[in-house]
Formats: structure tokens, C-alpha cells, sequence
């Protein structure tokens, strides 16, 4: 690999302005609470939530002040997880405001955060950044590997925020937290064991995790193992084509993703049982924690996930293939492992240090038994990372400015093979392919810097500015066999931000932001071959950067009964990476699955610009006797320019797989002197019927647009002080067939899910 | 090269079956004096090669004759398109003779390009393809979106199913095989010969490969025609089943068979692509609405191509007739795979071939009612 110009850049201020202390404001709370550390410091993670004593109203945007109260956030609490019951980390996703959580696979789902996911939307785990240079331009599955029972809150950035977390933030950031032992005094040596268990009808998950804290004197150290075992999901039923072909055929009356185990006997009306879907996870975690001083905590930690025998729904089998064909990630594994500093020191607030490694191990196979033939894949990504931020303290100096700083750097190397078996001879004949999805030793390699300034001129007003510099180097060998060239690239920007807080009273504000954000193409997008939702996708050594500008516009209300907020955003993507429709001459050469694919893909720039427009909206209300009412709606359009490719109309053409109107409401009651608890939600999306060129040959959406869907659930609970918790979720109580847009999966159907906690957190 | 080399005696069981009850039919026609005009090359198919032979220790070739090609003025039906004619069809796209792709791109071309590499491997009734030659075959035939894909999933539309008879499942596959001819007959098929020849070698097994193989670019030609109904690109892919991409009247894959055996059938099966294009250029919606005009085209399609595949038999049952020893048990092999595809198209002929190809020994087989009742079955297109 070509050394990297790594550029190193800085300067400028962040910052979080300073309200005067009586008053506390939108955008004064960050600045004076390092962030997230505060629950922390004072207490366990169910401790803090129960602390706020304000349950739903963390659901909604901005309603929990985190990284930045000028921004629109999202944050989901373990109390909430614990009462909705989420089957996945993504799935805890699934009640946030301005987010769709679309699933390729049982065992994969990806967020959207306002109409964009995959590489655009940052992911982050205890600091340490999850993205590497195999996210795909679509949806990924990355997320789902992180263990839900092992986090504590997650919280999400709607919008750019690419000054922070990275130029290619484009539509967002989500970040999850573990969960944390406390620190704190201890007499001698506590032991605070603890044990989950979770049974879901639908799928038939049986699964659960025992942790166990350790806690001395200002340190902990926690260990937890989780296992799950799910079998085949269950739907409500078919979720049929908008608009029906003449033909008979199975693929006239219904998309061929998902099969059913019963399409084999039984009328289409029966249809209920998935094929391609189940699996097996374990999980394990180990973390120290020491409090160094009284405001500064270092910690090691290790976070393992463990993901088997799990079929890709869309290809388990492939659209129109014998049912018994089936795509399977034999292993989807992440070790992530990491230590560094939290808390402040000295003159450094909101200090986080993290230096990480993280293997990510990926098998694949598919396995055609009448055909006797079997493909195997492996991809193996090692990530070595470094990030670095704070806040510099001035209050004193200056206390109507704040400034914020930090660094990042990750280099991930890639490893990817392949080999093709006939399975029915004696012995199994195996033949090496010339290269897997990627090409073997790819680098890529990341190195940014940024700086945040906030300064509060008048009381009322905060003026916020940043600025971050990002280099990306790619590195891949050629492969002459299977005609791949080479790719040595380096790509760099700056990129900023800034905003406006207007704050007439202390209990409602307006903001508006301007983000830029510039996302490189990695090594999926440079180097990548493969079967992608629609088709077959090959790489483009030589598409250049897209960038983008967010611009948001909202208000928050925050009274002791009511919670309101309301953000618009624009966002216009220049050279917008996206996938063409290409020819057949027009594929590499030695690449069968693409000369005999029906819609080979490539991804380019596109020649014009792509703009996304919508909002979220979201309300609380806080009502006496403990009942909460929640609701929140969102929207997204999208649209970019057609490429041109065959099926293009002229002009400008819808973009792919954006969410359509969608929104919840939830209520719920608590009992405080016994701890009985009960709620009910209700979640609808409207029809998506605005396709893109690619989404119409997508063998997962339904002909003519996936159908809208309303969902009920019912749940209840008892939570007896901190050491006991049973919790009931009966969801989709009219057992109805739904897809979220983009889905391989019909949504799980009528069913109940119930955990039992014991012992202390 | 010795027949050893071929086939070990160890694993090569059916060949060496064949091969003797074709010498002890040999001795016996000879012993009887089976007709002097046997060699007659008036009725000799231009698919035989000039070089082909037996090799030298396996023996003649059976004794046989064919009634010779049955020689009339071929004139297409009323309602028959042909492109520039002065016929019942409106004008159209198809009418300068050339095809127009609905698609520029049509996936189910490499396909037949595949096939064609696998000809060029095994497909040799005079070759001694070895085991790597077939493994490499194999390897052709299942790339990944290659032919073994399709063949999988591959079905017959002129056989009467219950609606939303799905192939794709096995058990419904097995209670339909005639319709799922894909999974049930031809996969196997292929299968089973290819790993035949990745155990042991030899030429017999490709010969069963190829009539397979052939089987099922008749069978896609055919069902893509029928699904272009609903889906308005499948018409390309009956036009590249049949001719593998190729232009003015061109053709790879069965095409070239075809219009090896029968040029003339050739050139009407060529025809009826263009008057199932000219269809979907009258009638472009994306679900067809004028199905008397598809009835029409898909019918032309029908005759022709059934006619085409009748003569690709009859052909290689003549080269069976002449020639000799292994070469000859390479084209009977390959009429007793291919003879079934024109079941449902023969007619009263079908008992005829049926008893045929149930005959181990191609000597016992009456040559002359075989050629008879595909002449009879099939007019020409």
C-alpha cells in the first residue's frame, strides 16, 4: 500500500454553551454534564433511568439531554428495552422517531435513519466506531451484533454529524452504551449476581444471560455470557403484491422472498412459517472498571458475539430456486476489545480515550444439495482504532464558550476467500475461487480530526461552529483471473458544521443546523462482488467521494406535563453513490453469478444531486398517577437523478428503499408502591409506493410498493425493587402480514414475549 | 485407443454392456445379411462427421437403415408470421427480419455460451473426453447463475397442472414430473452423467449430457415464450435459449443443432422468435392483453421448434445407423435421452418411440418405424 498523506488537522471550538446556572436551557445541560457519565457516576443504569422518574419521555426526541441538546436525539433506555422487549438491538430501534429498522435476514437488520443507512449512518459501541471498510451501501447487518442484553441505552443522532463521529455521518449516528457496573465506595468485596431469561412464541426463542459484578472499592469488574436459540418466525401471513400479475405463478400472486414452509401443501392463506430464518447466538463480555480519581474511570473491556447457522431470508432460497437452496452465515463473529479513560482531568472534560481492536469474522455458504454443489465465502476484517476527544474546561476563563477537540483513527485489513465443492462425489472435490467478495490483504485506513466551538453571546442566543479534517486510504491488490484492478486511493476533506440555538424562555427553543458530511468509498464499494438484494452488484475502482449538506430546522417545548419537539430537515448528496442498472457486456470477466444475473449493479456517482426532505415530530405527555402518553410520526422523500440506466425513466427518479410516513403511540401506567406496571402501543407505516429503478426488480418488495400495516401490542410487567422483574409483551395482536419496506422478512405475527429478571444490576 | 482406456472395466458397467450386446447384434445383422444399401448417404445427416470411427477394437456399428427425409414443399400456415410476408399480421418491429432485444441485456446468453464451452469439452461422439475434462464441465455447468441454476427450476407449460403448481418444492416437483422436467428428470440427468464422467471418464455418459442439456434449451425456448405473457423480457430469453444471442438467423446452443439436422427448421424457428416479438411490439404492455395474437405466435413457436428437435433426433438416429462401434452407442444414447422431450408432440407415434427407446440394444430397435413415426407425427413447420 501507498504510505497515506494522513492529514492531522485542528483547531477550532466546540462547544457547548454555558446558560446561566438558574436556568438551565436546551443547550447549556451538555456542556455541564459530562456526557453519559453522569448516570454512571451516581448510580447503576437502571438507577439512573428510574431516577428520572419520567418513563416514555426518553423515547422521544431530544427528551434526555446526551451528546447534544441542540440536535435531534433519540435515546432508548434498558427500561424501556426491558418493557418492549426488543428481539435485537436494532429491533430496540423500532419506537424512535424518524427510524426504520429494515431486515434483509431473521438474523440482520439495519436502521434507517432518515432515509439513509449502511455506510451513510454511523455506528458506535462504548466509544469505539463499529464501521469498516466492508459496509455496505445498503442495508448491513452489522448492528445486530452487538448483544442487547449487554447494552444499557442507545441513543441516536438524526441528521449529519459528521464534525463528531465522522465525515461519512451522513444520515446520522447511533450510538449503544453497555451496560456498566457502578463505581463507587464499597466496603470489602460485593458480589452482585444476575440472570435473564426470554421466551418469544413467534420464533420460539429460548434464550437468556447471567452476568456477574464484582465490585471493590471505586472498581468493578463484570463478566456476562448470553445464549439464544431461535427457530423459524412466524408471520401473520403473506404480504402479497399491491398489484397482482395475471399470471398463477408463485411470484405473480406474492414476492418470491420469503418462502414459506407450507407453500408446499397448504393454500397461500395458510402461509405463515418463514423459510430462511432461525439461528443461534451466544454472546460474552468481560470489562474492568477503575475509578482513578473522582471524575476519571479506566477501563478494559471485551465484547464477543457469536452468530450461527443463520440464512440470508432473500437467499434461503434464492428468488424462483428449489426451497432447499439456501444461503447460510455459518458464523458471524465480533471480538471487539478496547481500554481507555472516561471522565475528566485536569482541564479535559467529557475525556474519552479508546484504543481498539475488533475482529470481524464472516462465513458464508450456499448450499444447493439436489445440485451437489456448495460455495463457500469468508471475509475477516481486523480493525485497529484510536479515538481521542473532550471538552477543554472554561468555565472559568471564559464561561460563555465551549470548546470540544478530538482525533480518530482506524486501519482495518481485510481477508477474503472463497472455494466451490461438489459435494456428491467421493471424496468432495474443492476448487479455490480466485477471490472472495473482496480481494485478499485489502487496507483501508481512516484518520480524522475535529473541533467544536459553542459560544453564547446574549442569554438566549448560542452560536455553534466545527470543523473536522478526514483522510481515507484504500488499498487493494488487482486479481488478473477475475479481471479486478488494483486500487490504491486516497481521498480527504474538511468538512463543518454550524448552528444557531434561539432560546426566548428556558422551556422551549428553536435550532437550526448546517452539516456537511463526505463519505469516501471503501473497500465494499471500490472492490466488492456480490449478490445484492436485487442482483448481482460488481465494484467500481474508480468512483470518487460523495458529499452532502444537511440543513435542520426545529423546536423543543419542554414543560413539567408536555414534551414536544418538531425537526425538518433537508439533505442534498452530491455524486451520491448509487447503484445503476449495467449491462451484461458490461460485467467483469470470470464472473458467472454476474453474466448470468438478470440486473447486474454497479455502483457510480450520480451525475446530478440526490435530496432527501422530512421530519420528525414527537410528544409526550406527563399525567398524574405515573401515565404516560407518547407519540411521534416521521417522514422522509427522497429523490435523486436517473442514471440512465435501462429501466430509468428521464428525468428524476425516486431513491431506493426510503421509509415511508410512519409513526407510534404508546401509553403507560406504573404503580410505584407495588411495581406493577402495564402499557400498550400501537406502531403504522403507510404504503411505500415510491420505488426506485432498483427497488422494482427487488425480489423482497412487493409489486407496485410494500403495503402500510398498523400493529397493536399490549404489555405488563411487575418490577420488584432491583431484584426482580417479569415482563409480558403480546404484540401484533391482529396477527397482521407486514413487511417494513425494504424487508426480506414478514414481520413477526400474533405472539407474546416474557423475560425473567433475578438479582441485582 | 483401447476401449479400456475409455472405460475401466471396473466402473464402466453400461458402457460395457452396450458395447457387447452391440457387437453380438453386429455378428447377427451380418450373419443375416442385412441389406446392401445400408451405407445409402442420401439420408445422411450433415451432423455426422466425416471422421467419425470406432475405434478399431470395439467393433461395427449396427446394421440399420432410415426411411429417407420425407421430401414436400413446406409452406408456412395462413396465420403464421413471417417477417416482410403479406400475411394476416399487422406490421411490425420483427418485420425487417432481425430480432430487437425488449432488453439490451439478456442474462440466459452466457448460459448457452456455457454450453457451448462444454460442447467444445465433451460433446465429441469420435473424443475420449477424461475425467478432468468432465469435471471441468461440471464446473461450467454449475457456475454460480449457470445453467444448473435454471435447469432446477425449469418446467414444462404444455402439461395441465393445478394452479399454482410450484417445482420449486420437491414433493409437488415429484407429483408433476412431466411439468417440473427440470428438477425431476433433466438435473439428474446431467448430473448423473457428469459425475459418471468425473469417475470414469469416457464418451457415453456426454452423450447424455448433451441430449439433457439439449432437452432443456427446447424446454426454456419454449417456457419463456409462454411466461412472456406476464413478463414481457422473457421473450428475449426464448430468443437467447434458442439461439444464444446470436444474429441474422444465427444461432448457438440447439440452434446450431437444429439447423445442423434440419436447416430449413431452422429458419422457421427463427421466424416464429420474430413473430413472438412482433407480438410483444403489437401488444407491449407488460401483462400481454391480445392472447389471440400470442396464441398464434406461441403456437408457430411450438411447431417449429418440436419440428426442429424431431429432426436433431431423427438425425442423430440416422448417424447411429452410420457409424460405427462407440460412436455409434454415443448417438443412440443420446436419441434415448432426447426421444422423451417430444412425447407430448408425437401423437399416436409416441407408443412407437417408447418401445424404442426401452431397448437396450439399439439393434433391436426397428430404425425404420422410428424415423416413421416422427415423419408422421410432425408435418412440416
Amino acid at each position: 500500500m501507498r504510505p497515506l498523506a494522513f492529514l492531522l488537522c485542528l483547531s477550532s471550538a466546540v462547544a457547548v454553551a454555558q446558560s446561566p446556572a438558574d436556568e438551565p436551557a436546551f443547550g447549556a445541560s451538555t456542556a455541564v454534564e459530562p456526557e453519559s457519565e453522569s448516570g454512571e457516576e451516581s448510580g447503576s443504569a437502571l438507577e439512573s433511568e428510574e431516577g428520572q422518574g419520567e418513563y416514555g419521555a426518553t423515547a422521544n426526541i431530544g427528551a434526555v439531554t446526551t451528546e447534544s441538546d441542540d440536535r435531534a436525539e433519540s435515546v432508548v433506555t434498558r427500561l424501556e428495552m426491558d418493557e418492549r422487549q426488543p428481539r435485537s438491538t436494532p429491533d430496540a430501534l423500532g419506537w424512535v422517531p424518524g427510524v426504520a429498522v429494515q431486515q434483509t435476514a431473521h438474523a440482520q437488520a439495519s436502521p434507517y435513519v432518515r432515509g439513509l443507512t449502511g455506510q451513510r449512518v454511523v455506528h458506535v459501541f462504548d466509544g469505539v466506531r463499529l464501521n469498516n471498510a466492508i459496509y455496505r451501501q445498503g442495508p448491513n447487518q452489522y448492528f445486530f451484533t452487538i448483544d442487547e442484553a449487554s447494552v444499557s441505552r442507545i441513543e441516536v443522532l438524526h441528521g449529519s454529524a459528521s464534525v463528531v463521529y465522522g465525515s461519512d455521518a451522513l444520515g446520522g449516528v447511533i450510538r449503544a452504551e453497555p451496560v456498566r457496573p457502578h463505581l463507587g465506595p464499597v466496603d470489602g468485596v460485593e458480589l452482585r449476581p444476575r440472570l435473564r431469561l426470554r421466551y418469544g412464541s413467534v420464533d420460539r426463542e429460548l434464550g437468556g444471560r447471567a452476568q456477574l459484578q464484582l465490585r471493590w472499592n471505586r472498581g468493578a469488574f463484570q463478566a456476562g455470557v448470553g445464549y439464544r436459540d431461535v427457530d423459524l418466525l412466524r408471520s401473520g401471513g403473506v404480504v402479497r403484491h399491491r398489484r397482482e400479475g395475471d399470471g398463477l405463478g408463485r411470484g405473480d400472486v406474492a414476492p418470491w422472498v420469503p418462502r414459506f414452509t407450507e407453500e408446499a401443501d397448504r393454500p397461500i392463506g395458510d402461509w405463515r412459517t418463514q423459510l430462511g430464518t432461525g439461528f443461534r447466538e451466544a454472546a460474552f463480555d468481560a470489562r474492568v472498571d477503575q475509578q482513578i480519581t473522582r471524575q476519571l474511570r479506566a477501563f478494559a473491556a471485551v465484547y464477543g458475539y457469536r452468530q450461527m447457522d443463520a440464512p440470508r431470508t432473500d437467499q434461503c432460497p434464492a428468488p424462483e430456486a428449489p426451497v432447499d437452496e439456501c444461503l447460510t452465515v455459518d458464523r458471524q463473529w465480533r471480538t471487539l476489545a478496547y481500554g481507555g479513560l472516561r471522565g475528566s482531568a485536569g482541564a479535559l472534560r467529557d475525556l474519552s480515550l479508546t484504543v481498539s481492536y475488533q475482529l470481524h469474522d464472516e462465513h458464508r455458504r450456499r448450499e444447493r444439495p439436489r445440485a451437489g454443489v456448495r460455495f463457500r465465502w469468508v471475509d475477516q476484517v481486523h480493525s485497529l482504532g484510536a479515538a481521542f476527544r473532550a471538552t477543554a474546561d472554561l468555565r472559568e476563563e471564559l464561561p460563555r464558550v465551549a470548546l470540544r477537540f478530538g482525533a480518530d483513527g482506524y486501519r482495518d485489513q481485510v481477508h477474503s476467500r472463497g472455494d466451490q465443492s461438489f459435494t456428491d462425489l467421493e471424496p468432495v472435490r474443492t476448487f479455490e475461487l480466485s477471490r472472495g467478495q473482496y480481494l485478499d490483504h485489502s487496507i483501508q485506513a481512516t484518520l480524522g480530526a475535529f473541533s467544536e466551538l459553542v459560544v453564547q453571546p446574549i442569554d438566549g442566543l448560542t452560536l455553534r461552529a466545527g470543523g473536522r479534517a478526514q483522510v481515507i486510504g484504500v488499498s487493494a491488490p488487482g486479481d488478473d483471473e477475475s479481471g479486478t484492478s488494483s486500487v490504491d486511493r486516497t481521498f480527504g476533506a474538511v468538512v463543518g458544521r454550524a448552528g444557531i440555538t434561539v432560546q426566548p424562555r428556558k422551556r422551549y427553543g428553536f435550532f437550526l443546523n448546517l452539516d456537511q458530511g463526505f463519505r469516501a468509498p471503501n473497500l465494499d464499494d471500490l472492490t466488492g462482488r456480490q449478490q445484492v438484494g436485487p442482483g448481482f452488484q460488481f465494484e467500481n475502482a474508480e468512483l470518487e467521494p460523495e458529499r452532502s449538506l444537511t440543513a435542520e430546522l426545529g423546536t423543543k417545548l419542554r414543560l413539567d406535563w408536555l414534551r414536544f419537539e418538531l425537526w425538518v430537515f433537508a439533505t442534498r448528496i452530491t455524486d451520491g453513490i448509487q447503484r445503476v442498472v449495467r449491462e451484461i457486456d458490461d460485467c467483469p470477466p470470470s464472473t458467472p453469478d454476474c453474466l448470468g444475473s438478470r440486473d447486474p449493479f454497479q455502483l457510480i456517482n450520480a451525475p446530478d444531486a440526490s435530496v432527501l426532505f422530512g421530519g420528525e415530530s414527537a410528544a409526550t405527555l406527563l399525567l398524574p398517577e405515573q401515565v404516560t402518553l407518547s407519540a411521534n410520526v416521521s417522514y422522509a422523500w427522497g429523490e435523486g437523478p436517473s442514471l440512465g440506466d435501462r429501466f430509468a425513466p428521464e428525468g428524476r427518479v425516486p431513491l431506493s428503499r426510503v421509509p415511508p410516513l410512519q409513526g407510534n403511540v404508546e401509553g403507560r401506567w406504573r404503580h410505584r408502591g407495588t411495581g406493577v406496571w402495564v402499557g400498550a402501543g400501537l406502531r403504522w407505516a403507510a404504503a411505500q409506493t415510491r420505488l426506485a429503478v432498483s427497488d422494482g426488480s427487488d425480489p423482497r418488495i412487493p409489486d407496485g410498493g410494500t403495503p402500510g400495516y398498523a400493529l397493536v401490542e399490549l404489555r405488563a410487567g411487575w418490577r420488584w425493587k432491583d431484584w426482580l422483574h417479569v415482563a409480558l409483551v403480546a404484540h401484533n395482536l391482529a396477527n397482521t402480514a407486514y413487511k417494513v419496506h425494504g424487508s426480506s422478512i414478514v414481520g413477526p405475527g400474533r405472539g407474546v414475549r416474557l423475560t425473567l429478571e433475578l438479582g441485582r444490576r | 485407443m483401447a476401449l479400456e482406456e475409455l472405460c475401466p472395466p471396473s466402473a464402466a458397467a453400461p458402457e460395457n454392456a452396450l458395447r457387447q450386446t452391440l457387437l453380438a447384434s453386429s455378428l447377427l445383422l451380418a450373419i443375416a445379411g442385412c441389406g446392401d444399401d445400408d451405407g445409402d448417404t442420401s439420408t445422411v445427416d450433415a451432423t455426422v462427421p466425416d471422421d467419425a470411427s470406432a475405434p478399431a477394437d470395439f467393433g461395427p456399428g449396427p446394421m440399420c437403415s432410415l426411411p429417407a427425409m420425407p421430401t414436400v414443399d413446406c409452406m408456412p400456415l395462413p396465420t403464421d408470421y413471417s417477417p416482410g410476408a403479406d400475411d394476416m399480421w399487422a406490421p411490425c418491429i420483427s418485420d425487417d427480419g432481425t430480432y430487437h432485444r425488449i432488453e439490451e441485456s439478456i442474462s440466459s446468453i452466457a448460459r448457452i455460451r456455457a454450453f457451448e464451452d462444454i460442447a467444445s469439452l465433451i460433446f465429441d461422439p469420435s473424443g475420449s473426453p477424461t475425467s478432468d475434462d468432465y469435471l471441468m464441465a461440471r464446473m461450467l455447468y454449475q457456475e454460480d447463475e449457470g445453467l444448473d441454476s435454471r435447469v432446477a427450476r425449469r418446467y414444462d407449460p404444455r402439461f395441465e397442472v393445478p394452479d399454482g403448481t410450484d417445482c420449486t418444492q420437491p414433493a409437488m416437483a415429484a407429483e408433476y414430473p412431466d411439468y417440473c422436467v427440470g428438477p425431476v428428470t433433466l438435473q439428474p440427468t446431467i448430473l448423473d452423467a457428469l459425475n459418471e464422467g468425473i469417475e470414469n471418464g469416457g464418451v457415453l455418459p456426454a452423450a447424455r449430457a448433451e441430449a439433457a442439456l439439449i432437452w432443456f434449451l427446447y424446454a426454456s425456448t419454449r417456457k419463456e415464450a409462454f411466461s412472456c405473457t406476464t413478463a414481457a423480457k422473457d421473450c428475449d430469453s426464448s430468443y437467447a435459449y434458442y439461439t444464444g444471442g446470436e444474429v441474422d438467423r444465427g444461432g448457438i446452443g440447439i440452434a446450431r443443432y437444429i439447423d445442423e439436422a434440419d436447416a430449413a427448421a431452422h429458419d422457421r424457428v427463427w421466424d416464429a422468435l420474430l413473430a413472438v416479438r412482433c407480438w410483444r411490439d403489437l401488444d407491449p404492455d407488460e401483462t400481454a392483453t391480445d392472447l389471440e395474437m400470442r396464441d398464434l405466435a406461441r403456437d408457430q413457436l411450438d411447431r417449429a421448434i418440436s419440428y426442429g428437435l424431431a429432426q436433431v433426433v431423427r438425425s442423430r438416429l440416422m448417424a447411429m445407423c452410420e457409424g460405427d462401434g462407440l460412436e455409434a452407442l454415443y448417438h443412440w444414447t443420446f436419441v434415448r435421452t432426447l426421444a422423451p422431450a417430444l412425447y407430448p408432440t408425437l401423437g399416436t407415434g409416441r407408443s412407437t418411440i417408447e418401445a424404442a427407446i426401452a431397448v437396450d440394444d439399439p439393434d433391436s430397435v426397428d430404425t425404420d418405424a422410428f424415423a416413421q413415426a416422427i415423419d408422421d407425427a410432425y408435418e412440416c413447420p
